[in-house]
């Protein structure tokens, strides 16, 4: 679907490159994460994909056409989701969707069922401009599925929604790719890329540290212990357990029996956690 | 087609809400009617009043008037992008199929077109203007003035704001008819700089009979047009990226 081989690019102007070497390939169907802290260079990997910088060097792979080459019909085949939604804001709901909807030569989705499946049929006569930002980010999913793309590139999808309107952004997502589009993310939130993507990359100072499912990383980076956190006398003590046998685990047992528990953690790590021990840098 | 109908549409359902760019269409259909009905009335109250030849000056106000046009639709085109510039429309433009070569076709060939029709029309319809073969350069400079005066816009003002502010400025242009008619030689050529200085040259000098003149302005003029609008879409670009 994507094949990236040797990708490196240097914006006008600037002293060093921004990508300096990126090699990766993007399955059908799969939902691929971008990580990385701000400035690392996966926005431009991002504007390279879809066809917004063409000066790069190496090879760029979409949909079977190299992007250097392609023409406005590429984007009758993807859909882009910038961070901050761009609308007209003096135009309702269903104008700004029905004018958007109006640039595609391709068969469309009803602007009507795709809002009433978003939640947001009642606001379909409101003005942009009266939205809240998750509505906003909700209306810009919206958009950008509005044509029936193959390829879905996301940026920062959950980024200033609450718990409530990021879950609802995740299952959109995720119902996507249940209908066999390809999703590619680009985000510095460790736990909605850990919750969505098949696999990440870890995008730092224009190289790619690793690549590789969030679930299988932190099977293989992760610690399998339980931490006890305990009182003895006055003094909090912790101490670490095996999960493995910890039910026959005597000490464990005993601490159980003799010391008020505090608390009890298994050690998994976390995505975040592994970002920071592979590439000795933090997403802020 | 479709997709250029469709940014049409989206176009009138601004104008019909915002009465500032409204003017923009209306005014120019406006001036057709004060030329038509006012000129003549203004003229023989001059003469009774003040014994005032008002029609003396017939084809300075046929050309004061005719420079207007362009400014009308090419600052609404002008200040509708700096809209979609601050809203990052045209980075959004710039991912579909209307891409963004096809956001700045339709942008600039829309007030183009619109001067056309309403300057064809001032034209034939206001009663002041000459009807000769030399109109035609008249009509192709202001039809490249009003996409100039919408970069021009975009180009120097960093939002609405500074779009409306730098748009009363365009006054200023009443310069190069004013500079054309009453300035002699050589002081006139001082204006040569302002963009509607070329098109008055050429509308005038061909009411003078002079037709190699007014071939002269305008092909000068068209090139400094061509090479204004140019610099100016680079500059536009620049600060769009």
């Amino acid at each position: 679907m994507i094949m990236v081989k040797n990708l490196q690019f240097k914006y006008p102007g600037a002293a060093e490159r921004t990508l300096r070497g990126l090699d990766f390939s993007i399955r059908p169907g799969e939902i691929f994460g971008f990580l990385g802290p701000s400035g690392a260079g996966k926005s431009t990997t991002q504007k390279i994909l879809i066809g917004s910088l063409k000066q790069y060097e190496g090879e760029v792979q979409v949909l079977g056409k190299e992007i250097r080459t392609v023409g406005s019909d590429y984007y009758e085949r993807i859909g882009v989701a910038f961070e901050f939604p761009n609308f007209y804001q003096k135009f309702t709901v269903i104008e700004n969707l029905r004018l958007f909807q109006s640039l595609y030569a391709g068969p469309t989705e009803d602007p009507r069922i795709l809002l009433a499946k978003l939640g947001l049929e009642d606001a379909a006569h409101q003005k942009v401009s009266q939205l809240s930002k998750g509505m906003k980010m909700r209306l810009n999913f919206c958009r950008s599925i509005l044509h029936r793309p193959e390829v879905l590139f996301l940026d920062e999808p959950t980024s200033g929604l609450d718990p409530v309107n990021s879950k609802i952004m995740k299952e959109l997502i995720l119902e996507k790719k249940s209908e066999g589009a390809t999703v590619i993310i680009t985000t510095h939130n460790m736990q909605a890329a850990e919750e969505l993507c098949d696999r990440v990359a870890f995008i730092v100072d224009g190289h790619i540290k690793l690549i590789d499912s969030p679930r299988d990383l932190k099977l293989r980076l992760g610690v399998r212990q339980i931490r006890v956190e305990y009182r003895d006398n006055q003094e909090l003590k912790a101490e670490d357990f095996a999960i493995d046998g910890i039910g026959g685990n005597e000490r464990f047992l005993q601490l159980l029996r003799q010391y008020p528990i505090e608390t009890m953690h298994s050690r998994e790590t976390t995505l975040e956690q592994i970002f920071i021990d592979v590439t000795g840098r933090t997403l802020t | 087609m479709k997709k250029y109908r469709a940014l049409l549409l989206g176009d009138i359902r601004q104008l019909l809400t915002d009465p500032m760019l409204m003017s923009s269409l209306v005014g120019p259909l406006m001036l057709i009617i004060i030329a038509r009905l006012g000129f003549p009335i203004l003229s023989d109250w001059l003469v009774q009043d003040y014994d005032f030849l008002l029609d003396e000056y017939i084809s300075f106000a046929a050309v004061f008037l005719l420079i207007v046009i362009p400014m009308l639709p090419g600052s609404m085109s002008g200040l509708l992008m700096l809209d979609e510039r601050d809203e990052n429309m045209v980075t959004y433009f710039g991912v579909t199929p209307l891409a963004r070569a096809g956001y700045f076709r339709y942008r600039l060939l829309l007030p183009s077109l619109l001067t056309f029709l309403l300057s064809v029309l001032f034209i034939l319809l206001s009663g002041i203007t000459e009807i000769q073969p030399e109109n035609i350069y008249t009509v192709i400079l202001l039809v490249l003035e009003a996409p100039i005066l919408a970069l021009f816009l975009t180009a120097f003002a960093a939002n609405k704001v500074e779009g409306l502010a730098l748009s009363k400025a365009s006054g200023l242009l009443f310069v190069g008819p004013v500079t054309a008619y009453f300035v002699p030689e050589p002081w006139t050529y001082l204006a040569v700089w302002v963009p509607t200085y070329w098109p008055a040259q050429s509308y005038l000098t061909g009411i003078a009979g002079h037709s190699l003149a007014s071939v002269g302005w305008f092909v000068i003029g068209l090139v400094f047009h061509v090479v204004l609008l140019t610099k100016l879409f680079h500059v536009f670009l620049r600060r769009t990226d």
